[in-house]
């Protein structure tokens, strides 16, 4: 459920990951945080349809997903059609990956590994940087 | 047309001239003789003689116009007799400079020679006769022969070389390219034409455009001086393009004068695609390691939810934040610009911005830190350390938020390691386990060669200090 629609979650996140364990972690980290997590994408086409869908407010994306499109791509398709932005997650990026990011309008980035301390405070710090001032 | 020889004051009597050496013929360096206008020799020097090989009959309308036994020319075509440069001196009265004949002497050995004949004419301008003064040039002509077929020689070998190589003249026109340039270029240069560079088109490493007239062999022409360390993009007319490293050096003759110039086109194409697929090697291994530790740090948080146990969900933390800082060094060892050694700077400044992603709003860290390089030995030791020391400190805090002053000094030939918090640490401690929070730094401190304290006074100062040089 959208955190948009129910007033006791502190937000909502679509989780955007492929790896099994750590998508797991992050879906845990965030509900014990008081996130609502609408949905966990493996694929990019799969988060830009989940994204449609579940709307919500902003998405964890990783970078290197299955498939031929990787994160930046999914990313770019979600903000051009839904303005929704994402905080990447990744092991490795280089310039080239964040220039290419730039037109997703980051919301931050969050360097592998990381842990429940600083995915929460990412969240907690974008959500911030979205609220209506 | 040069000045008559009968009006020299040497032949103030050109008849007697042709009668009768002069005495000092004889002391001349070069050989000499005279014919008259029927083509008889009339007198020659001893030079002559020794030239010929032999010594010819004076008068004898049997050996007209020349002494030689045999003459041939360069091309070894026989000349004879009524075809020598003498006999055309006395039929058409016009001198001949400069040409070169072979001689062979009665012994079969041959000399090249160049002959100088000037007519001699009465003062009506009837010809009497001329004169010959030649001299041996055949170590000129084999000298001449040995540069020119070294020349050719040494273009086989530019040929043959699998570098690129041209050459211009002083203002740049492209004067010879071997094979390997025009392969290169993709396309055929034309000589005397082209200018500058063989290439198409070129570009800066940063794909902007270069103009010819602004390129290192134009530099090295325009200065006078070898251009090295310039890279470039040479790019062919079907538009691929190729990297290549050149080698403009200027060409000076012997008097230094600027002649030209000779360029080598190192193509780094291969060297390029390697350098490529070992970069996307390490950035594969570099994911798989971290994206390994991420996957790691999954399953510690996935325990640490499931216990019931307080402790057990605080060591299992513990062991997260270790893989974090752990992860956060090999990133810095993966962006090093050396394999053997890190920034130690960098390294802090890394370090301290995962613990403050680790920690969270609960820290605020001061870091002033020295300059300089660690081995990467170093690197792990270091970051657990460092983690151990902020969470240690964290730890000491309670959940309030602190700020602790993080600092990497230099002491002589050791560094010095601090953190600095306003918690007292007590007095009297139990000994610490050796697998966790201070017992682990004072263990890890022994592995950099080095030694762990905590000074008390105010505030709490927990101090590592291990040799520059990077441990043990």
């Amino acid at each position: 459920m959208s955190g948009r629609q129910n007033p006791a979650v502190r937000g909502s996140v679509l989780v955007v990951e492929d790896e099994f364990l750590i998508a797991a972690a992050v879906e845990n980290d965030l509900t014990d945080g008081g996130f609502d997590v609408v949905a966990v994408a493996n694929t990019a086409d799969d988060a830009v349809k989940l994204a449609r869908e579940k709307r919500p407010d902003l998405v964890i994306m990783d970078i290197r997903l299955v498939g031929a499109r990787d994160g930046v791509d999914a990313a770019l398709e979600i903000f051009g059609e839904t303005g929704i932005r994402s905080i990447f997650a990744t092991a490795h990026a280089d310039a080239q990956c964040k220039a290419r990011a730039v037109a997703a309008s980051p919301l931050g980035w969050l360097q592998k590994p990381y842990g429940r301390e600083a995915l929460i405070g990412a969240v907690e710090h974008a959500l911030e940087t979205l609220r209506p001032s | 047309m040069s000045t008559h020889p009968s009006s020299h004051p040497f032949l103030r009597d050109p008849e007697a001239a042709l009668r009768e050496a002069p005495d000092f013929i004889g002391f001349l360096p070069i050989a000499v003789y005279a014919c008259d206008a029927e083509g008889r020799v009339r007198w020659f020097n001893e030079r002559a003689a020794e030239l010929w090989g032999r010594s010819p009959a004076i008068g004898d309308d049997s050996e007209l116009f020349c002494g030689s036994f045999k003459l041939f020319g360069l091309d070894g075509t026989l000349i004879l007799r009524n075809e020598t440069p003498m006999a055309h001196v006395l039929r058409t009265g016009e001198p001949v400079h400069g040409r070169e004949a072979t001689v062979e002497r009665p012994d079969g050995s041959r000399v090249v020679a160049m002959v100088h004949i000037d007519p001699i004419k009465d003062p009506s301008g009837r010809l009497l006769g001329a004169i010959n003064c030649f001299h041996d040039t055949t170590e000129l002509h084999r000298t001449k022969s040995q540069v020119a077929e070294g020349g050719a020689m040494f273009r086989q070998v530019l040929d043959a070389l699998p570098a690129a190589v041209y050459t211009t003249d002083a203002e740049g026109r492209v004067t010879y390219y071997n094979q390997a340039a025009a392969e290169l270029a993709g396309r055929e240069p034309v000589i005397g034409s082209d200018e500058w560079c063989v290439t198409w088109r070129l570009y800066t490493p940063d794909g902007a455009f270069l103009p010819h007239d602004e390129c290192p062999m134009a530099i090295a022409l325009r200065e006078n001086r070898p251009v090295r360390g310039v890279e470039a993009l040479a790019e062919r007319p079907d538009g691929s393009r190729r990297p290549f490293l050149p080698f403009p050096t200027p060409l000076r003759d012997l008097a230094g004068n600027l002649v030209g110039a000779v360029n080598m086109l190192v193509d780094i194409g291969e060297r390029k695609e390697a350098e490529h697929q070992q970069r996307l090697l390490l950035e594969e291994l570099n994911h798989r390691v971290k994206n390994n530790m991420q996957t790691l740090h999954a399953l510690l948080r996935g325990a640490q939810r499931e216990t019931g146990s307080a402790e057990a969900k605080a060591v299992l933390a513990a062991a997260g934040q270790r893989v974090g800082a752990m992860a956060a060094a090999q990133q810095v060892l993966y962006d090093a610009a050396s394999p053997a050694s890190f920034d130690v700077a960098k390294f802090m400044d890394v370090m301290c911005r995962n613990a403050q992603q680790t920690f969270g709003r609960r820290i605020g860290i001061r870091l002033d830190t020295v300059e300089g390089t660690l081995k990467n030995d170093a690197a792990m030791a270091l970051a657990l350390i460092l983690n151990e020391l902020i969470a240690h400190a964290l730890a000491r805090g309670g959940e309030n938020p602190m700020s602790l002053d993080i600092s990497l000094s230099r002491q002589g030939d050791a560094l010095c390691l601090a953190v600095v918090t306003a918690q007292d640490e007590p007095e009297a401690r139990a000994a610490p386990s050796r697998a966790s929070g201070l017992g682990l730094v004072a263990g890890l401190a022994a592995q950099l060669g080095g030694t762990f304290r905590i000074s008390n006074g105010g505030k709490t100062q927990y101090i590592v200090e291990f040799p520059a040089a990077g441990g043990s």
